[in-house]
């Protein structure tokens, strides 16, 4: 473990990206002591101001702080990213381990049912659900998270077929050990390095698929803030052009945090994966 | 009472204005820019997309057209006659007039129009605008093979009978006409996917040229058109990014588009776009569920109606587009009216006193309650809107002034028209296209669906079944004006605003109508016959 | 491997895709919204007009009487008519748009792959550099951007500032097609569509590289004493690529996704728009059509992937 953060300390991206995503999640946290107005709360009085001493970032075409938005946006977009990551996790582990380990039938139905839901092209599954239940905070995470773990699924099965095959699992099979024990004592410990790594990316790109179904009416709802929907305001073009504290401060925030995280998981690959270097 | 109207008077007026300005010049495409596209079903008793009707519009001719004031102008038939017991129409159609294919058009094309309507396996969606002819449900029902009301005296005379007098009648005489030699063999349950919808053949001043999906339709000038050679040699309908929209305009790659209030400031600006705002048939609403026992006290609705800021949301979420409205006739429409119309001003003491003195008091968390009911309510809203969620959001404010709770409830159209249908809502917000004719049985009266709010009213409906019988304009106009005052002192709905639509026009565009009524500066379509562009 | 794809296709391929269509068939009749919803506008239209569209479009018979009736006609090789006032057949109303939305995904992967390969070589050639430094940070970048605004940023600058490129669609009616055309068209959507592939395909690239880098053979071959430039770009190269080829499969199903987005910026004439046009509608027909469509190319895609899985690893067999 030492060697392990010794070599990700080495990655100077990769610790920046630390920092400033710890950052980011204190100050989604803290937001209530980090600004005195209310995220919802309209003041028609005071559309589309630019940025002032009262209103640092600004305020949006109903008068709400943008600071404010964006702070308390770091919370709805973050979880969404890491529920929705979480989600997929769990089913992608628990089915992955067992296709991998078993193979045969049970693999082959596993993989089916991966093939299944890979097979639901994203967005038209995403508009009947959000259709079916409203579209929520929750039914986002649940959207993005449930049509994700055939990626963890296959990952870990693969790094099941890879690992059966060497040394070590053969000669504990052959000294008698139970297939629970094989799977959870040795195999897993050694798919975790993939398997963080793709999870750690995969909130990167929950956040921005977040963004993405704004676009198209149908992430997170208003009025509640998330960078993403708070980022489609820029779309007629007089604000993108005329009106740019509107979207600066998600649109920083939301690509600040994304490219944080993935040099977090490069960072995490390197550091897992020492062979990666070239003398 | 009779009634004749000349086609030369409307020839007069349209070629003494543009003798007025410049001498026209022939030539030239004009390219109308969409940020929808037509589905491709252009066929005047089928289409139910806005966008077809643009193409249809300048295909075919109709009976009659209707000018910028709504009131029904000459087209295909010269002139048209009303019995005098109201129950009758009898349409004169002018000699000679010839379909794109060359073939004349008579009195037996406009019976197959309308038969086909009320064919018992018609596909379409204008069986009700037409069951009132005599004879026509038994027609539609199979009962019998021809239709008293609809009667060819001669090849270019035509009479419509209806058993009662129909005033709305007239006015929905607008639909095209279809050349019977090219369809009347296809069976009427097949005719929606005839290969005729998607190379329409008309009479009217452009031919069809071209449907390319998602992209473009191409029309071009029908030489022989009956009315006069139109001005342009091509129309254009182009589709376009919505987003892009005003950079089309910029760069001139589309001469008219219609544009949203958010856009107004920057489309304005561009040199060489002359912008024109009007009035359009539509307005929004907040609809009560008046089944709802707390919804049922007229003071209530009132009081929410004096507690929302309907001037800030007109004035500042939308731009000034819009026109506060406290009735459902909007001001485009002749029946509109003013007088003894109580415009709720926005007072939130006055709410909160009216909604006091009728007994309602703040509970332990400051929401209003009366005999076991409260004041707080789900308030659904299709999303999409930008505008409308913001007018939600500050509904949501307001209320909590006045100790009233509202939960915003977003969803996607479709499932909140269900919800709706369903009556499964305490209050939602949509809004209404109205169609030329005032006459507001189809939303208001009690026997009808499409009455969401659940209003029942004898007085009402008696005067909503008067305005219907009514001929004489302007005793239908005093009837109306009562109707109004009864529904906006009941307002089963909060009226939000009417509509209004912007259109921005390239300068090289002439012979527009610039001062537009309810159809905008291109009334009817048909307006792009008289259309001519500078070079 | 002819059997093994056979089999494949026969064995999971089928059962997948019923699988699939079956659960979206049911998704899209218990979702609330009626193919029928949208007629409410219509002025004037009676309750039995409503319900006599209901009987002709089918959607008043119970689920599985719906479904199988299109699963039969599917097998025929009939995808329905349109739900919508157009009554086209699905088939033609997908076809009509399909080489629109091809040509872009191509462009897409095309410039996806034609630049990140390279880049993705230099940047694990010179790990740590500079050089690295640079295209991994603009990688990084790259695939931080929703793509939606950097479409919308590239509008604004090219079409709205300079001018110079048309903001959006696909030739205006009865302009000339020229090469130059279909470059300043496909431009913008293209760069939109491909920037994230770059980014990840020069990612991939970067680390499949270093990873057989590392490995024993090549050690062996430097120390052999060949340079480090052979090293790199004849031996480590060619096992390098194999693996990158198995994104390929992966990456079918985001692109189709990607061009949904990109498609409805930049007025593009293909499925994205019908796609979102037939949810919003409830257009059954049309929404299984193009679901069934793409679930086909995504399968074919991961059929792809799994071979060259084979074939990069030899360690993986199929039974």
């Amino acid at each position: 473990m030492n060697k392990f953060w010794r070599r990700f300390r080495r990655n100077k991206l990769a610790m920046a990206g630390l920092v400033i995503l710890v950052l980011f999640v204190l100050s989604a946290i803290f937001a209530p002591f980090l600004t005195p107005y209310d995220p919802n709360r309209a003041n028609l009085r005071e559309r589309n101001q630019p940025p002032s001493k009262e209103h640092p970032f600004g305020t949006d075409d109903m008068g709400r702080d943008i600071l404010a938005r964006t702070l308390y946006g770091g919370r709805i977009s973050l979880s969404v990213g890491l529920v929705s990551v979480g989600i997929s996790l769990s089913i992608g582990v628990v089915l992955g381990a067992i296709a991998g380990y078993f193979g045969g039938f049970v693999d082959t139905l596993i993989m089916r049912l991966a093939d299944i839901f890979y097979s639901f092209p994203f967005l038209i599954l995403a508009i009947t659900i959000s259709a079916i239940f409203g579209p929520s905070i929750y039914n986002t995470m649940i959207i993005l998270g449930v049509l994700s773990w055939p990626g963890p699924a296959r990952l870990l099965r693969a790094e099941f077929l890879k690992l059966k095959t060497t040394d070590f699992v053969a000669a504990a099979t052959a000294l008698g050990a139970r297939p629970g024990r094989i799977m959870f004592r040795h195999i897993l410990p050694n798919a975790f390095s993939p398997l963080l790594v793709s999870a750690t990316l995969q909130v990167a790109s929950s956040i921005l698929s977040e963004a993405g179904l704004s676009f198209l009416g149908l992430g997170v709802p208003p009025p509640a803030p998330s960078w993403g929907n708070m980022l489609n305001r820029a779309r007629p073009l007089h604000v993108l052009a005329g009106m740019p504290w509107m979207w600066v401060a998600p649109g920083i925030a939301i690509f600040i945090v994304v490219l944080s995280i993935n040099f977090v998981g490069d960072g995490l690959r390197d550091a897992f994966d020492p062979k990666q270097e070239l003398q | 009472m009779k009634r004749m109207v000349l086609a030369a008077i409307i020839f007069c007026l349209v070629f003494g204005a543009a003798a007025a300005a410049q001498e026209p010049q022939y030539g030239g495409t004009f390219r109308y820019g969409l940020t929808t596209n037509p589905r491709g079903m252009f066929n005047p008793v089928l289409y139910t997309e806005a966008y077809d009707a643009y193409v249809i519009d300048l295909v075919f001719d109709g009976l009659i057209s209707i000018d910028k004031n709504l009131q029904p102008q000459p087209k295909v038939a010269k002139s048209w006659e009303i019995s005098e017991d109201g129950k009758s129409i009898t349409f004169y159609l002018h000699e000679g007039i010839k379909f794109h294919d060359g073939v004349e058009l008579t009195a037996k094309d406009v019976e197959y129009t309308y038969k086909t309507i009320l064919h018992p396996e018609y596909t379409g969606v204008r069986y009700g605008s037409f069951a009132i002819l005599s004879g026509a449900e038994d027609y539609k029902n199979g009962l019998t093979d021809d239709i008293p009301g609809i009667q060819v005296i001669d090849d270019y005379t035509i009479k419509f009978t209806t058993d009662e007098p129909f005033a709305p009648l007239l006015v929905q005489f607008g639909y095209g006409i279809l050349p019977s030699h090219l369809l009347k063999d296809i069976p009427v349950g097949e005719l929606e996917t005839a290969d005729f919808n998607r190379n329409p053949i008309g009479s009217g001043p452009f031919k069809f040229v071209e449907f390319l999906t998602d992209q473009h339709v191409i029309l071009e000038a029908n030489e022989d058109y009956f009315f006069g050679r139109p001005y342009l040699d091509n129309v254009v309908f182009q589709r376009v990014a919505l987003d892009a929209l005003p950079i089309y305009l910029r760069q001139g790659r589309v001469d008219y588009a219609e544009i949203s209030p958010e856009n107004y400031a920057e489309v304005s600006a561009i040199p060489g776009i002359d912008t024109y705002i009007y009035e359009a048939l539509s307005y929004s609403y907040i609809a009560f569920n008046m089944r709802q026992e707390r919804f049922a006290d007229p003071v209530v609705r009132q009081a929410i109606t004096y507690g929302f800021d309907r001037e800030t949301y007109v004035e500042v979420l939308r731009e000034g587009f819009g026109i506060i409205a406290n009735a459902p006739i909007p001001p485009a429409s002749w029946a509109f009216t003013t007088e003894g119309i109580n415009e709720y001003p926005y007072d939130p003491d006055l709410a909160a006193k009216m909604l006091a003195d009728a007994g309602w008091k703040p509970g332990k968390d400051g929401v209003l309650e009366k005999d076991g009911m409260r004041l707080e309510f789900d308030f659904l809203v299709p999303e999409g809107s930008r505008v409308t969620e913001q007018m939600a959001l500050l509904f949501q404010q307001n209320m909590e002034d006045i100790g009233i709770k509202v939960n915003l409830v977003f969803m996607e159209f479709s499932a909140a028209v269900d919800r709706v249908d369903a009556r499964e809502f305490d209050t939602f917000t949509m809004s209404w296209s109205l169609s030329v004719d005032p006459d507001p049985y189809g939303i208001w009266h009690s026997s009808v669906p499409w009455n969401d709010p659940g209003f029942y009213n004898d007085r009402s409906d008696e005067l909503i079944e008067m305005g219907r019988r009514e001929t004489d304009i302007e005793k239908r106009k005093e009837i109306y004006a009562e109707w109004q005052r009864l529904i906006n002192y009941e307002l089963p709905t909060m009226f939000l605003n009417y509509g209004v639509t912007i259109a921005a026009v390239n300068e090289r565009v002439q012979g527009i109508e610039t001062e537009p009524g309810p159809t905008g500066p291109l009334v009817d379509m048909e307006q792009l016959t008289e259309i001519w562009l500078k070079d | 491997m002819w059997r093994y794809i056979i089999r494949r296709v026969f064995l999971q391929g089928i059962p997948v895709l019923l699988g699939f269509t079956f659960l979206l068939y049911l998704l899209l009749t218990i979702a609330p919204g009626s193919p029928v919803s949208h007629l409410r506008g219509v002025p004037n239209i009676d309750e039995a007009v409503i319900a006599q569209r209901e009987a002709q479009l089918g959607i008043n018979e119970p689920f599985i009487v719906q479904y199988t009736k299109w699963l039969g006609r599917v097998v025929r090789g009939d995808l329905g008519l349109s739900f919508d006032s157009s009554r086209r057949p699905v088939a033609e109303l997908i076809l009509e748009r399909m080489p629109a939305t091809i040509l872009l995904s191509v462009c897409a992967i095309v410039v996806g792959w034609g630049i990140g390969i390279p880049v993705g070589i230099l940047s694990a050639r010179y790990q740590y550099s500079i050089f690295d430094y640079i295209i991994t940070f603009f990688a990084f970048v790259g695939i931080s951007i929703p793509s939606f605004f950097f479409g919308l940023i590239l509008l604004y600058i090219f079409a709205l500032k300079l001018n110079v490129l048309p903001a959006g669609g696909f030739f205006l009616a009865g302009e000339t097609k020229t090469l130059l055309g279909y470059f300043q068209y496909l431009l913008l959507p293209t760069l939109t569509l491909g920037l994230s592939d770059i980014a990840s395909v020069a990612r991939y690239m970067r680390s499949s590289l270093l990873e057989v880098v590392g490995q024993d053979y090549l050690r062996t071959a430097r120390a052999k004493g060949l340079s480090e430039n052979i090293v790199v770009y004849k031996h480590a190269l060619r096992n390098a690529l194999l693996p990158i080829l198995t994104l390929m499969g992966f990456m079918i199903p985001s692109i189709f996704s990607g061009a949904v987005i990109v498609e409805s910026i930049f007025a593009w004439p293909g499925l994205g728009l019908l796609a979102i046009q037939a949810v919003n509608e409830r257009n059954y027909p049309v929404i299984m059509g193009i679901n069934l469509m793409f679930a086909v190319l995504i399968f074919i895609g991961s059929l792809i992937a799994d071979i060259s899985y084979a074939i990069a690893d030899p360690r993986i067999r199929y039974e």
